[in-house]
């Protein structure tokens, strides 16, 4: 029935080598220099920083590229914006903490597994009820749910400590599997003798450092694998509207709600490995501020792209940790203005160039929200064929 | 007993800060997440004043004048650049809510602030004794709720708001202009969610987070009622006002369970019937 | 000939209102059908009752004997059932070439995406877009970007919902050619279109709707001769409105 006849065809254009890249080549691939060489650049950055102070809070932003990656494959790519992330890694800390203090016994790499599955499922109850939201209805509900999480710490006082979190939980250097690979990579690239030279702090930086890094590397590069394959095609498709794509046979619900399980999934390991990195866990791994900073971090970087935020925070967290505090004592003194000064900063950049710094997460904010909302209930016709 | 008067006192109050969430809904189509920063403005400038030694009526008024000029603000500044971006404007007002809470906790800290009675005492009502504090804040809540109710179904300026809640379109071709009505009722949702700050502040607790709370509830009423639906609103306050009593009286250390319970309505509702229980179809 | 699709006493009512009423009708696999009728005669609901995008109030959908109503809308056009729809829905920011790609992902075709995607694009007659944006096609190329996505989900029926609107007389007469290509290679139709010239030079079988129900339904010759079809299209203009 269906004859094609491709050999009276020129090849598709996106495959020749003709210049400039074709705007479906710049879709489905993104520069593969660079995302080789920032994996490598971050590698054998320690070799030449040895600012243990700056290495230690990469090794953070290494985390929250995990937690903007992981935002990123839901809200960037089915444009269901999550609002509140932090529901996610708060999940999978806090399920590590949890274990570390009442099941010392429980394995480290067990523990992080505990917190994909406990992210997952929190993910699956949320998605389900979320499915059928959007805009407006979905950023409140997913707002509250990491809302009443922070109450469900208080109403379990005793065991989660509160607003005082929960101290003491196991680190990367009590896990075989991520002390191995911190180990491993530190002797690698510092040299074995250095590193057995170390204090146990610093040895514990470096452990930190390259484990996230690995742990990013295997996230992200797996979600962008996802993102920039058939899967995200049909995600994206799926955002830019959701009756032509069932039009075309895509089975909306699995999409959407898979979407939803892998990125509450990957949200919680990168928490639980948060954990394991501070030793600590508290309530700034649920509060909104987190869930606001994931989304200022894709916004600046640009969300569905995966790559885009995973620099995004690189750019953010370095600044808030690290650069903002040398800047000014006023930071220091007062870490609280830090978010404010992003939140500022980003609504000045929504109001003054909605489309400009961040074409592709704002083109998609702007102007077709009003089409989204009604396609969902009725068949009204018109959705976002213009912008 | 007890859960009937102090769920009808904590329905009003509830209602002040939904009404306005649900009306800047109808009229202009904006989910406001900054809506429950109305609420704390209104507590902490209240607090503010008092600190300085102004009586506290004095302090309850410029509460609620900062929180409606913090909706003017909001409505010129930030909103009315990205109207019709949807998930733009709930981004930037997540941004404002962010970027209040942190000017809070610079200026007052992270610490539990309370404002003083506005009458101290207590009071004993159908055999239930009541704190005089939280029976004022239900009875002034009521008669401004009732007030703006009557304003919206009997005076020309209500029906007015409510042409253009109805039919964006049509209310233009018979000369209201829209986005000066969602000035207004941003500017009257937040001065009433400022009242509900002030009317609480006493017996509440102020802290930087106080904002999320509300936003929640509001969200949860306005789901069960109908996003833009007034009656529904109205009901789904005086529902939710005696779940959160119900919770706080009943269940133990309910106090805290009440965000919880709230969440619970929200998924539960979702689920069932999304266009809410009062309301139409969501538009 | 055997029956592909049969409709059996399909209604579909919103509030008091009922938009289909009582469709009775069955389409031979091979055949084009035309689907005409005045603004509000139901054409559209009717047309989301047999795709899955509605469910009807009563009555059945049936391809092949099997009832699609059940089924969720993906199923539907795994079935074989595809559409399109009469404002052009595509993925505006997506390349023409991913545009197409996308149903062919979703029915799990195996082989080149690419090469298949462009074989599609080069039977509605728009290869030579493959890589601009979809944002940036004509009103027309649009109309055909829409057809290339219905017709890669490789349906036994396609329907399409006013494929000529907005286009010029030129634009018509090439997308007519592709049309009866689809024919000549196997594919059913049926075609909602108010220029019934340009229909009637595609279809060999008219059924005309007025006010939910079918009015009159066979040759087109006959059928637009026929009073009721003829009382219908010059009196029921102004009294209904279009349902969406």
């Amino acid at each position: 029935m269906t004859s094609t006849k491709v050999a009276e065809q020129p090849a598709a254009p996106s495959d020749g080598g003709s210049g400039r890249p074709s705007p479906l080549k710049r879709l489905l691939r993104p520069n593969p220099l660079i995302l080789l060489a920032l994996p490598i650049v971050l590698l054998y950055l320690p070799r030449f920083v040895d600012n243990t102070t700056l290495l230690q809070q990469i090794a953070v932003a290494t985390i929250f590229v995990m937690f903007a990656a992981s935002w990123d494959i839901l809200s960037g790519y089915t444009g269901q914006v999550n609002f509140g992330h932090a529901a996610f890694i708060g999940t999978g800390a806090y399920t590590v903490a949890l274990l570390s203090k009442y099941q010392p016994d429980v394995s480290n790499e067990l523990a992080l597994l505990a917190a994909v599955g406990a992210a997952a499922l929190l993910g699956l109850l949320i998605g389900i009820p979320c499915l059928r939201l959007k805009g407006p209805y979905l950023a409140l509900a997913t707002l509250s749910v990491a809302g009443a999480l922070v109450q469900l710490t208080f109403i379990f006082k005793t065991q989660t400590g509160g607003e005082d979190g929960i101290a003491g939980v196991k680190t990367v250097i009590d896990g075989s599997l991520t002390n191995t690979i911190g180990e491993g990579l530190s002797k690698l690239v510092l040299g074995p003798l250095t590193f057995s030279g170390l204090g146990g702090f610093d040895q514990y930086i470096y452990v930190s450092y390259f484990v996230t890094l690995v742990f990013m590397v295997v996230m992200v590069g797996g979600l962008m694998l996802l993102g920039y394959g058939k899967r995200g095609l049909v995600l994206r498709s799926i955002q830019q509207d959701e009756l032509a794509a069932e039009a075309a046979g895509v089975p909306l619900t699995r999409y959407k709600l898979g979407a939803f399980v892998l990125s509450a999934a990957c949200a919680g390991l990168a928490g639980g490995l948060y954990a394991q990195v501070r030793g600590t866990v508290a309530l700034d791994l649920l509060a909104v501020d987190l869930s606001l900073l994931i989304i200022i971090i894709a916004a600046f970087g640009g969300a569905g792209s995966i790559i885009g935020p995973a620099i995004g925070a690189y750019v953010v967290v370095l600044l808030q940790n690290y650069y903002l505090d040398r800047a000014t004592d006023l930071f220091v003194e007062h870490p609280e203005l830090k978010i404010g000064t992003f939140a500022l900063l980003l609504i000045i950049v929504l109001i003054v160039q909605p489309r400009g710094i961040v074409p592709p997460l704002l083109q998609r904010l702007s102007g077709r929200g009003s089409a989204t909302r009604a396609a969902g209930a009725t068949m009204v016709e018109g959705g976002g064929a213009k912008p | 007993m007890d859960v009937l008067v102090q769920g009808a006192l904590t329905s009003a109050v509830i209602a002040l800060v939904a009404l306005g969430f649900s009306l800047v809904y109808g009229v202009g189509g904006i989910v406001n997440l900054a809506h429950g920063s109305f609420f704390m403005i209104g507590a902490y400038s209240a607090y503010a004043m008092s600190e300085t030694g102004a009586p506290l009526l004095v302090s309850a008024v410029v509460g609620v004048l900062a929180a409606t000029l913090a909706g003017v603000l909001l409505e010129r500044l930030v909103i009315t650049p990205i109207r019709h971006q949807e998930v733009a404007v709930l981004i930037a007002t997540l941004a404002v809510a962010i970027l209040v809470q942190s000017g809070v906790q610079f200026f007052y800290g992270g610490l539990e602030r309370q404002l003083p009675g506005f009458v101290s005492g207590a009071v004993t009502v159908f055999g239930v004794t009541l704190q005089q504090t939280r029976v004022l804040a239900g009875l002034v809540a009521l008669v401004t709720i009732v007030t703006v109710l009557l304003v919206l179904t009997r005076t020309p300026t209500g029906r007015m708001v409510r042409a253009v809640a109805q039919d964006e379109e049509a209310s233009r071709l018979i000369g209201v202009r829209p986005e000066r009505v969602t000035l207004y009722v941003l500017a009257i949702g937040a001065g009433l969610a400022g009242l509900a700050g002030v009317l609480t502040a006493p017996y509440g607790v102020l802290t930087p987070t106080m904002w999320l709370l509300p936003l929640t509830q509001a969200f949860a009423i306005v789901i069960l009622g109908g996003l833009g639906s007034i009656p529904g609103t109205v009901l789904a306050s005086v529902v939710v006002g005696f779940l959160d009593r119900f919770v706080a009286f009943n269940v133990k250390d309910g106090d805290i369970k009440v965000g919880l319970v709230t969440v619970a309505v929200i998924l539960a509702t979702l689920v069932l019937r999304p266009q809410g229980f009062l309301g139409k179809v969501a538009r | 000939m055997s029956v592909l699709l049969e409709a059996d006493a399909v209604t579909r009512r919103f509030g008091g209102l009922t938009a289909v009423n009582e469709v009775t009708f069955s389409v031979e696999e091979g055949a084009a059908v035309g689907l005409i009728g005045a603004n509000g005669a139901g054409k559209t609901t009717l047309f989301n009752c047999l795709t899955g995008f509605d469910k009807p109030t009563s009555g059945d959908v049936r391809l092949r004997g099997k009832s699609l109503l059940k089924m969720a809308r993906h199923k539907v056009v795994k079935s074989g059932v595809a559409r399109t729809f009469q404002i052009v829905k595509p993925f505006p920011d997506l390349p023409v070439l991913a545009n197409v790609m996308v149903p062919l992902i979703a029915g799990g075709t195996k082989g080149d995406l690419r090469v298949q995607a462009m074989g599609v694009l080069d039977r509605v007659g728009l290869a030579h877009r493959a890589a601009s944006p979809s944002s940036q096609l004509s009103e027309g190329d649009l109309k055909r970007l829409e057809m290339a996505r219905a017709l890669a989900t490789k349906p036994q029926l396609l329907l399409l919902d006013e494929p000529f609107a907005g286009l010029s007389v030129a634009e018509i007469g090439v997308l007519s050619d592709t049309i009866r290509q689809l024919r000549a290679d196997g594919t059913t139709l049926i075609v909602v279109e108010h220029k019934i010239g340009s229909l009637l030079q595609l279809v060999e079988r008219v059924v005309a709707m007025d006010q939910g129900a079918v009015i009159a339904d066979g040759e087109p010759q006959a059928v637009m001769r026929d009073p009721a079809v003829v009382t219908a299209y010059l009196g029921g203009e102004a009294t209904t409105h279009e349902q969406h």
